[in-house]
């Protein structure tokens, strides 16, 4: 009986192993594994950004100094820019521009950062699985894939350093498998130390003009900023996608404040910008406004003047759906026709 | 003129260029775009010749470059050059082989070290490139001195200046407002993005809400 006894706590035992090691092996697991790995870790990247056959390369320092961040990223190949984060502060620096941007922006805005709700299968609109391993010069990578349900979003492949749980090499993909842009990092060190002067930037600022944040006036939360943000929303939204907050803000080197609508799904995320533009030409009754569509990099971005107000919409989703957000927005003052219905049978 | 450049960039990858010639073609490769693209495939060729066992080769061009310099290598000793000449006509996405045929694992000098990649000769250009980022021939930014932490202020000035802002500015402004927003995973891609694209382009168009307020429709 106590050999019996013995024999069910071994196999109990080593169920309970068993299912510890299944669970370190779920998709998840090694998604939390890279947010305690960027969350934790010094390191010091030299990495191509590529995209629509363009090639970037950049630099990124990264340092945790007890509760203190500090972040520096710089473009190598052409035009200078840096963008430097310490603590809330961001300093933008366009030498392209001559200008320098100063940001007041939470530590989550950091260029990697941990994913804050890792389960985002949760959401219904995307797949979390584990593909095949893979070598990337000689470290072996697990690769996590994100795979969108449908074309209204994008889905993401993370190749994960089984060692470090660092990211080595990251791609934006279309529902169809078509990869949109990628991030591959050329070089990775994971210093204990990064000194001050590598946090520093190396542009000339002198001429340059700075553009702070003037006075601001921010809300986070939705029920909060509703009156103050002018009650704008959107009429119709693309399957999966809700408002998620609403703001009122004033950037730098603007004069008046902008309301920012952020909507999404989970992951992909659309800020709709709008802000006065009462100068601006109204569409010819019966028309409506033509929008203009722009890319950065694999963000698309629409803007479009909408009740006399400028409209510009920005976000890492295809341009149909970020087109269909923004020209969805309306006040809730002014008389609307039907909003479209989207399912997910509808793509862009 | 390319032959002149395509000699220099042959010299820098084998590490024979004078640092002053590394110097100025490396603000040129900031400047040039082909130059940049030629520097691209000139880096992947120089992947495949040396045959590192550890080169990472993704996609049909790397397939391709290896059977281009296969080809070559069967009917005779080429030059550099002439190589190179052969190769370029396989010019697709010389970006993919900047990004993919340059993981070179290059030996583990440090612990810390987990992934390193291009030739001693390219950390120097990019050792370079820190030193003298181009941004204008005209007026070239220089190293600053700032003593740290000045680097997050300026010494004098108002938040603002006035005049207007260009339509470049207000398209990062918008960005970098959403990027707090945006998820951990298209971060690094939108921010990256931002710090490399070309935002000219904007420029000819103008913000309502800019300092020197609205412009009609520029932007319609």
């Amino acid at each position: 009986m106590r050999v019996a006894s013995r024999s069910i706590g071994l196999l109990l035992a080593l169920l309970v192993a068993g299912a510890a090691v299944a669970a370190t092996d779920e998709p998840k697991s090694w998604l939390d594994r890279m947010n305690h790995a960027l969350a934790t870790r010094n390191y010091q990247a030299l990495f191509m950004h590529q995209h629509g056959g363009q090639s970037e390369t950049l630099r990124i320092t990264h340092r945790v100094l007890g509760t203190d961040v500090a972040e520096r990223i710089v473009s190598l190949d052409g035009s200078g820019r840096e963008f430097i984060r310490h603590g809330s502060q961001l300093y933008c620096y366009l030498p392209d521009q001559h200008l320098v941007l100063v940001e007041q922006s939470p530590p989550e805005g950091l260029l990697l950062s941990g994913l804050r709700d890792p389960d985002l299968s949760a959401s219904g609109q995307y797949t979390l699985r584990e593909l095949d391993r893979e070598r990337i010069s000689g470290r072996t990578a697990r690769i996590i894939a994100l795979e969108p349900r449908d074309a209204f979003r994008y889905g993401y492949r993370l190749w994960i350093d089984e060692a470090s749980g660092m990211p080595l090499k990251t791609q934006l993909m279309t529902a169809d498998g078509h990869v949109v842009e990628q991030i591959v990092f050329a070089q990775l060190l994971l210093p204990d130390h990064i000194p001050d002067a590598a946090l520093e930037p190396q542009v000339d600022v002198r001429g340059f003009r700075w553009l702070r944040r003037g006075t601001v006036t921010v809300s986070a939360s939705i029920e909060a900023s509703g009156a103050a943000a002018g009650d704008w929303d959107a009429r119709s939204l693309p399957p999966g996608f809700q408002l998620t907050a609403r703001s009122v803000r004033l950037l730098p080197g603007q004069k008046a404040p902008v309301t920012q609508l952020v909507f999404s799904d989970g992951l992909a995320t659309v800020s709709v910008f709008v802000e006065n533009a009462d100068s601006e030409p109204a569409p010819a009754p019966g028309t409506e406004a033509a929008m203009q569509v722009n890319t950065v990099g694999s963000a698309s971005t629409v803007s479009t003047v909408i009740e006399g107000h400028r409209v510009t919409a920005i976000g890492e989703a295809p341009a149909d759906t970020v087109r269909a957000i923004a020209g969805s927005v309306a006040s809730s003052t002014a008389a609307h026709p039907a909003a479209p219905a989207w399912s997910a049978g509808r793509t862009p | 003129m390319n032959e002149e450049r395509d000699s220099q960039l042959s010299a820098m990858f084998d590490g024979e260029l004078q640092a002053t010639e590394c110097e100025l073609l490396s603000r040129r490769l900031g400047r040039d775009e082909q130059l940049r693209a030629r520097w691209s495939r000139y880096a992947a060729i120089g992947a495949v010749l040396r045959a590192d066992p550890t080169v990472v080769v993704h996609g049909n061009l790397a397939r391709r470059v290896s059977a281009a310099v296969a080809a070559e290598s069967a009917v005779a000793k080429r030059s550099h050059r002439a190589l190179w000449q052969t190769v370029a006509g396989s010019g697709i996405a010389a970006a993919v082989a900047g990004v993919a045929i340059l993981l070179l694992r290059t030996g583990v000098a440090r612990q810390d070290v987990i992934l390193t990649a291009f030739t001693p000769s390219v950390q120097r250009l990019e050792a370079l490139r820190l030193t003298a980022p181009a941004v204008s021939p005209v007026n070239l930014p220089t190293r600053t001195t700032i003593a740290a932490p000045s680097y997050v202020v300026p010494p004098v000035g108002p938040a603002s200046d006035g005049g207007p802002v260009p339509m470049s500015a207000a398209l990062a402004n918008y960005v970098v407002a959403h990027s707090e927003y945006s998820s951990p995973l298209s971060r690094p891609h939108l921010l990256s993005a931002l710090v490399a694209s070309d935002l000219a382009q904007a420029d000819t168009q103008v913000p309502a809400n800019s300092a020197a307020g609205p412009s009609g429709d520029a932007r319609r």
